[in-house]
C-alpha cells in the first residue's frame, strides 16, 4: 500500500488526502496545533439568503470526510523533527508537542472535557465536523503535575498515557507540503493603529466573531474595510495580490448590510479583484446592497473621544478626507506561515521571492496557500489536483476498496464504462486529456476547429500532451444519451459518424468569449489583444504603429488572464517596436502569482496604464483608432490616438454554446457560462453526474488556473471510473404507474438528469446511479406519483 | 384553564435540509432556544412539499423551512423550489384569511448554528 | 391538452359556503399535467378550505379524491360513494369533467374549482401555450403549420392587420407574437411563401364552436 505523507491538516490537506485515501492510499497527516481543520476552523459563513461563495461550510463538509476515513491517519499536536530520503521515499519523524486527542478513535462523547479539572478540553462542533482537543496552554501537564484524567476517563482509549514522550516513525512513499499560510500582522502598519486603538480588528478576528455572532459589535455599528493591509506593498516586501481579502471583506460587508440594512459599511480599496464565478452581477448586487466601496488606502486610523474612529484618507487629486466609523476592519493579506524556512531546508524545497513554496523537489508536493495565497475553493482544487500529481508521479493510480453487494439485495453492481470523452481540444482539454493518459485511460478528445490548440499557443506541449490520444478535429457532439458510467455519444467528424461510449465526459470547451467581438474588430487596427503582438510585429516597419491601447473590462469584469495577457503583449510591444503602450482597465486584477510584479514591470517598462470608469468608446478615424473614456483617478476624460487597438476577449460578454449545454444537460450561470455558479460543484463538477468540467468553459481563463482545473477534473473522472464498478443503493425516487400522468414536470425539474420517461412502461423513472436522492422531483409532481423510500416526511 | 391574557405557546415545526440546517441543528443542540421545536430532517429543502407545510399548520403549529442560502444547494435549486412552494402556502394562509406569518423560510448554512438560534427566536416571536 | 387555471379561492369558498359535506374531486389528465386540478392541488385547496372554515367557524366535512378522468363515466365509480355521501362536489376538473360529474350524478351541485382556458403545450415548465381554437376544420396545412385562427388575435385568415409591430401583436406587444409574422417566417422557412397569396374562402364556423353544442359519431366504435 502506497503512503503519503501529509504536512498540515487545513483544507488543502484535508481534500487532498480524501483524494489519494479513496484510490486505497495510506495518508498520515501531521498537524501541530491540537485541533484539525485549520483556518477554516476560525471562519464565518458569508452569505446572505444568496451564498456567496467562501466555501467555509463545503470545506467543513471535506474536512468532517477526511476525518471518518479509515485510510487517512491524524497526527494531532505533532510536528515534523526530521525526514530524510530513503530506498522507498521518505523516513520522518514526528514528535508529540503536547497531549492530543486521536480523532480515528474518539467517539465525540465528551466523557473528557466533563473529566478535566482544568477545563481545558474544547469540543469543536460545526458544519459537521465535531471535535474534542486539547488546549495545551490550560493543561495540567503542561505544569509538569501528574494529571490523567481524561486519559481514564475516555472510554474509547483515544488519549495517549503520557502523552508528551510520544513520537512517531513515519514512512511514506511521497510528501506533500499543505503547511498553508500566516495571516499578515497589521502592527507592522503602526499608523493603521491594530493593536493599539479599540475597535481596530484584522480579517481573521472579524471572520471569527461573525462566525458566532450576527454583527461585529453592534447591529448600528458604521463599519469599515481597508483592504490590502500587507498586500500589493513593496515597502513592506510583499508585492503581491493576496487574491481572498477583496473577497471576504466584501462577502462580510455584505453580511453585515444585510443583516441591518440601515448600517453604513464602506470598503477602502485600490482594486477589485475578479473573486467570482459571475463577478459582473455580484458587483451590481453590492451596489444594490448599499455597499460604498471607496477608492482610497486610507493613511492613519486614529481612536476619537467618545469611542469612535477617524479614518483619514488621499482623496481624489490629492485631497485629504476623513471619516469617523465605529469598527475598522483591516483587510491583511496572507504570507508564508511560521517555520516554512526550516520546513524548506528540511525537504530541499526552494522559495519564492515572497517565502512561498516553489513546486517541490521529486516526491515532495506543494499544494494549497503555502505556495501562493488562494481562497479556500481553490485550496481545495489545489488538494485535488495535488492528488492526481501524486498518483501520477508514484505511477500507481491506486485502486480504491472494493465494495460487495453480495449480502444486501437493495444494492445494485453498475459496470462503469472505462471510456472517457474530452470535448475541447485546446489546453484545457489538452491537459485533462495528457492527464488521463498518465492515470492509465485513453481518452478520445474532439475538436471542433481544425487543429487542436485553442486560444494557447505552445504547440510543442500539445504534441506532448496529445500523444497517443485518439484526437478527432472538425469533430462536434450530437447527440449524447445514457448517464454516469455508460454515456452513448454520436459523434460527427469531418465527414463520418462515430458513436463513442464512456463513463464519464470531461467539457473543455473554452472561451465562448473569442468569438464574441465580432462585431467590434475589424482585424485590421482593432483586433482580439491576444493577436496584437504578432499583428504589430508582421507589419513591415514603417508602418509599425507609434501608439498602442489594449483595452480590459470593455464589457463584463476582466479576469487574472486579462491582466496577464495585456502586460506581457504590451512588454513585448516597448521591447521590440519602442511603441507607445496604453493599457485601459478599470481595475488592476493581479490576483494570482507573479501577477504583481509583471503589472510593476510593465509600469517600469514605460506602460501608460489608465483606470478608467463609465463608458469607453473606440473610433476609428483616418489616422488610427481614438480611445475616449473618463479616467478614474484624475476625474477627466481621455482621449488617446492608438494606430492599433487589442481588446481582451475575457472582457467581453458571450454565453457558452447554449446549445451544448442543453444537449449535455448541463446548467449555465447567470452570464451565461457553463456551471452553476455553486461552491459544492466547484472545481469540476456539473449538474450531472459524470459530466466535469475545466477551464474557459466554466470561467477560469488563466493559465495556471486552467491547468490547475484540468488536473482535478481528472482527479474526479479517475475518481469515479477507477472503482471499475458504480454500487448504487435502490433507494431512488420511485413511480406510481397508475398516478403518473406522464407531464415530464420531474424530467424536467430533476437538476441532475435523473428522471426519464420509459415508454415501455408508460411512467417517469428514474436512473439509480443518477438519482441523488433529493426528494426534488417528488416536491414538484403535480400528481403525487413519485415517492422517496429514503426519506418519508408525512 | 390557560391563564387570561396569555396566548397559548405555538408549536413550531422546523423543516431542516440535512446539508446545512439539520448540522446547525446539531451543533446547537442544547440551545434553550430550541426546546419545544420539532425538527423534521430532509435529504434537501426541495424534498418539503406544500402538503407537508399545510398538514402542520392545520395541525396548530407555526412552520419554518430552513434551506441552505441560494446557489449553494448541494442539488442545485432545491432551495428555489422550495422558495416558490413556501410562496404558494403563504397564499393559501392569505386565501384562508389566516397570517401569512405561520409559514417562514430562511437560509442558512452549516457552519451558523449561531444564526440558527437566531431566526428559530424570530420565528418563536408571536 | 384542455389548460385550466383555479379560480381564486374567495370565488370558489363563496359557491360552496352552504356546503356542510363538500367533495374536492382532482381529475388525473389534462389539469394534472397544467398543475391546476391533480392530486396536489386537490390536497392544497382541500387545506385551505379547512383553515378558512376554521378560522371562521364553520363546520363542514370535506374529503378530497383524484380519479384519472372526469370525462369518462366509468372513472367516477371508485369516487361514487363519496359522490354521494357529498352536499356538493367542487370539480378541479375542466369545464367538460365538472359538467359530466353532473351529468352522472344528476341531482348533485358539481361546481367548478377551475377556470377553463385553452387547448394548449406545455412551452416550458409552468408555461402553457395557446395553439388551437377547436374551429372544427383544420386548416394548418395552407399555414405552415401555424393555426391564424389560434395565434392571430382576430383569427384573420388573410393576412396581418395593421396592429403587427416589429413581429409582436398590438394587443400585447410584451407577450404575444403577431400569428401572422409566425405564419409569415415559417412558409418562408418552407419556401412556400407564394402560396399565402391564395385568398382564402369565407369559413365555415359552424363546423366548430359555433355550429351549436358538437357530436361526434362513429358508427363503428359504438356499440
Amino acid at each position: 500500500m502506497r503512503r503519503v505523507l501529509v504536512i498540515g491538516s487545513g483544507i488543502t490537506g484535508c481534500a487532498a488526502a480524501l483524494e489519494l485515501a479513496h484510490q486505497g492510499y495510506s495518508v498520515d497527516v501531521l498537524e501541530s496545533a491540537a485541533g484539525v481543520g485549520g483556518k477554516i476552523l476560525g471562519y464565518c459563513c458569508k452569505a446572505t439568503i444568496e451564498c456567496a461563495r467562501c466555501g467555509v461550510c463545503v470545506a467543513h463538509t471535506r474536512v468532517a470526510q477526511a476525518v471518518k476515513h479509515p485510510n487517512i491517519r491524524f497526527l494531532a499536536a505533532m510536528s515534523l523533527q526530521s525526514v530524510r530520503r530513503d530506498a522507498k521515499g521518505f523516513a520522518a519523524r514526528a514528535v508529540q508537542q503536547h497531549p492530543a486527542i486521536r480523532l480515528s478513535a474518539c467517539t465525540a462523547c465528551g466523557a473528557c472535557a466533563k473529566a478535566c479539572p482544568a477545563r481545558c478540553i474544547t469540543r469543536y462542533n460545526r458544519g459537521g465536523l465535531v471535535q474534542y482537543s486539547i488546549n495545551h496552554a490550560k493543561c495540567l501537564r503542561r505544569r509538569r503535575r501528574a494529571c490523567a484524567k481524561c486519559v481514564a476517563a475516555c472510554p474509547a482509549a483515544a488519549i495517549a498515557g503520557d502523552g508528551l514522550s510520544g513520537a512517531a516513525d513515519l514512512s511514506a512513499d511521497a510528501v506533500l507540503v499543505a503547511t498553508g499560510h500566516q495571516a499578515f500582522d497589521a502592527r507592522g502598519k503602526p499608523w493603521l493603529g491594530y493593536s493599539q486603538v479599540p475597535n481596530v480588528l484584522n480579517g481573521e478576528e472579524a471572520e471569527a466573531i461573525l462566525a458566532n455572532r450576527m454583527f461585529l459589535r453592534g447591529p448600528n455599528d458604521d463599519v469599515a474595510f481597508v483592504q490590502c493591509v500587507g498586500s500589493r506593498d513593496p515597502e513592506l516586501g510583499r508585492n503581491y495580490c493576496s487574491a481572498v481579502c477583496c473577497a471576504y471583506a466584501t462577502r462580510m460587508a455584505r453580511v453585515i448590510r444585510h443583516r441591518n440594512p440601515a448600517s453604513n459599511v464602506t470598503v477602502y480599496l485600490i482594486d477589485l479583484q475578479n473573486f467570482d464565478k459571475t463577478f459582473s452581477r455580484l458587483r451590481a448586487q453590492l451596489a444594490a446592497e448599499g455597499v460604498r466601496l471607496v477608492r482610497s488606502a486610507p493613511s492613519s486610523i486614529d481612536p476619537l473621544p467618545g469611542g469612535r474612529l477617524s479614518v483619514k484618507r488621499e482623496g481624489v487629486a490629492g485631497a485629504a478626507a476623513v471619516a469617523e466609523h465605529d469598527v475598522v476592519v483591516l483587510s491583511v493579506g496572507m504570507g508564508p506561515a511560521a517555520g516554512a524556512a526550516e520546513l524548506a531546508d528540511q525537504l530541499g524545497l526552494r522559495r519564492d521571492e515572497f517565502g512561498f513554496f516553489e513546486p517541490g523537489t521529486p516526491g515532495v508536493f506543494v499544494a494549497g496557500t503555502c505556495a501562493e495565497p488562494r481562497s479556500i475553493l481553490d485550496s481545495i482544487a489545489s488538494g485535488e489536483a495535488v492528488a492526481a500529481q501524486i498518483l501520477e508521479a508514484l505511477a500507481d493510480p491506486g485502486r480504491p476498496a472494493r465494495e460487495s453487494t453480495a449480502d444486501n439485495p437493495n444494492l445494485r453492481k453498475i459496470k462503469l464504462s472505462p471510456g472517457v470523452l474530452v470535448l475541447g481540444g485546446g489546453l484545457a482539454g489538452a491537459r485533462v486529456a495528457g492527464e488521463l493518459k498518465a492515470l492509465g485511460y485513453r481518452p478520445v478528445v474532439l475538436e471542433q476547429a481544425a487543429r487542436t490548440g485553442g486560444g494557447a499557443s505552445s504547440a510543442a506541449e500539445f504534441e506532448r500532451l496529445l500523444a497517443d490520444v485518439d484526437v478527432l478535429t472538425d469533430a462536434t457532439l450530437s447527440r449524447l444519451t445514457g448517464c454516469i458510467g455508460s454515456f452513448h455519444a454520436s459523434v460527427r467528424a469531418g465527414k463520418t459518424a462515430r458513436d463513442i461510449d464512456c463513463g464519464a465526459i470531461v467539457v473543455c470547451t473554452g472561451n465562448a468569449r473569442q468569438d464574441a467581438g465580432r462585431d467590434l474588430f475589424d482585424f485590421d487596427r482593432i483586433l482580439p489583444a491576444g493577436d496584437l503582438a504578432a499583428a504589430v510585429a508582421r507589419l513591415p516597419r514603417k508602418d509599425r504603429p507609434r501608439a498602442v491601447g489594449i483595452i480590459l473590462d470593455l464589457k463584463v469584469e476582466e479576469t487574472n488572464a486579462g491582466t496577464a495577457q495585456a502586460f506581457q503583449t504590451a512588454l513585448r510591444v516597448i521591447e521590440q517596436h519602442h511603441a507607445e503602450v496604453y493599457v485601459f482597465l478599470r481595475e488592476v486584477r493581479v490576483a494570482a502569482k507573479g501577477l504583481e510584479t509583471l503589472y510593476d514591470d510593465a509600469r517600469n517598462a514605460g506602460v501608460n496604464v489608465v483606470k478608467y470608469e463609465g463608458p469607453l468608446r473606440l473610433k476609428t478615424i483616418e489616422d488610427g483608432v481614438e480611445i475616449s473614456a473618463r479616467d478614474a483617478l484624475l476625474g477627466r476624460d481621455a482621449i488617446i490616438l492608438c494606430q492599433m487597438v487589442g481588446v481582451s476577449p475575457c472582457g467581453l460578454s458571450a454565453a457558452a454554446d447554449a446549445g451544448l449545454a442543453a444537449l449535455l444537460g448541463v446548467h449555465t450561470d447567470c452570464l451565461g457560462q457553463m456551471q452553476d455558479n455553486n461552491a459544492h460543484l466547484f472545481p469540476a463538477l456539473s449538474n450531472r453526474p459524470g459530466i466535469f468540467l475545466a477551464g474557459a468553459c466554466r470561467s477560469r481563463y488563466h493559465p495556471p488556473e486552467v491547468i490547475a482545473d484540468a488536473k482535478a477534473a481528472a482527479m474526479r473522472v479517475h475518481s469515479l471510473l477507477s472503482r471499475k464498478h458504480l454500487i448504487v443503493e435502490l433507494s431512488n425516487a420511485t413511480v406510481e404507474t397508475t398516478k403518473c400522468a406522464l407531464c415530464l414536470t420531474c424530467a424536467r425539474t430533476c437538476p441532475h438528469g435523473a428522471m426519464t420517461v420509459d415508454d415501455e412502461k408508460r411512467k417517469a423513472v428514474s436512473r439509480p446511479e443518477t438519482c441523488q436522492r433529493c426528494g426534488i422531483c417528488v416536491g414538484e409532481c403535480p400528481a403525487r406519483a413519485i415517492e422517496l423510500p429514503a426519506s418519508v416526511i408525512e | 384553564m390557560k391563564k387570561p391574557g396569555k396566548r397559548p405557546k405555538q408549536r413550531l415545526v422546523v423543516f431542516c435540509c440535512e446539508n446545512s440546517a439539520a448540522k446547525a441543528a446539531e451543533s446547537a443542540a442544547g440551545d434553550p432556544m430550541l426546546k419545544g421545536v420539532e425538527f423534521v430532517r430532509v435529504p434537501c429543502a426541495g424534498r418539503v412539499e406544500i402538503r407537508h407545510i399545510l398538514k402542520r399548520i392545520e395541525a396548530g403549529a407555526a412552520v419554518l423551512a430552513l434551506a441552505c442560502p441560494l446557489d449553494n444547494c448541494k442539488y442545485i435549486h432545491g432551495n428555489r423550489r422550495t422558495l416558490k412552494r413556501v410562496d404558494r402556502v403563504k397564499q393559501v394562509l392569505k386565501d384562508a384569511g389566516i397570517e401569512e406569518g405561520r409559514v417562514r423560510m430562511e437560509f442558512l448554512s452549516s457552519v451558523d448554528p449561531h444564526k440558527l438560534v437566531n431566526v428559530i427566536k424570530e420565528a418563536k416571536r408571536p | 391538452m384542455i389548460t385550466a387555471e383555479r379560480k381564486p379561492f374567495g370565488e370558489i369558498a363563496d359557491m360552496v359556503q352552504d356546503a356542510k359535506k363538500l367533495l374536492i374531486l382532482g381529475c388525473g389528465s389534462c389539469v394534472t399535467v397544467c398543475m391546476a386540478g391533480g392530486e396536489k392541488e386537490v390536497a392544497m385547496l382541500a387545506s385551505a378550505m379547512r383553515l378558512a372554515n376554521r378560522k371562521a367557524g364553520r363546520k363542514a366535512d370535506i374529503r378530497e379524491a383524484t380519479i384519472e378522468r372526469q370525462c369518462d363515466r366509468e372513472w367516477f365509480d371508485k369516487v361514487a360513494e363519496d359522490i354521494e355521501w357529498a352536499d356538493a362536489v367542487l370539480s378541479m376538473a375542466c369545464g367538460v369533467g365538472a359538467q359530466f360529474c353532473g351529468e352522472a350524478f344528476e341531482g348533485k351541485r358539481v361546481v367548478p374549482a377551475l377556470n377553463t382556458k385553452f387547448y394548449g403545450a406545455t412551452e416550458r415548465q409552468g408555461v402553457w401555450v395557446e395553439r388551437c381554437a377547436g374551429c372544427g376544420k383544420c386548416v394548418l396545412a395552407d399555414f405552415g403549420g401555424v393555426c391564424p385562427i389560434a395565434r392571430c388575435s382576430k383569427s384573420l385568415l388573410n393576412g396581418p392587420c395593421g396592429g403587427s409591430q416589429d413581429g409582436k401583436c398590438e394587443v400585447d406587444p410584451d407577450r404575444l407574437d403577431c400569428g401572422w409574422q409566425l405564419i409569415h417566417d415559417r412558409m418562408k422557412l418552407l419556401g412556400l411563401l407564394d402560396r399565402l397569396e391564395a385568398v382564402q374562402p369565407l369559413k365555415d364556423w359552424s363546423a366548430g364552436g359555433d355550429g351549436g353544442p358538437g357530436r361526434i359519431v362513429r358508427e363503428d366504435a359504438t356499440l
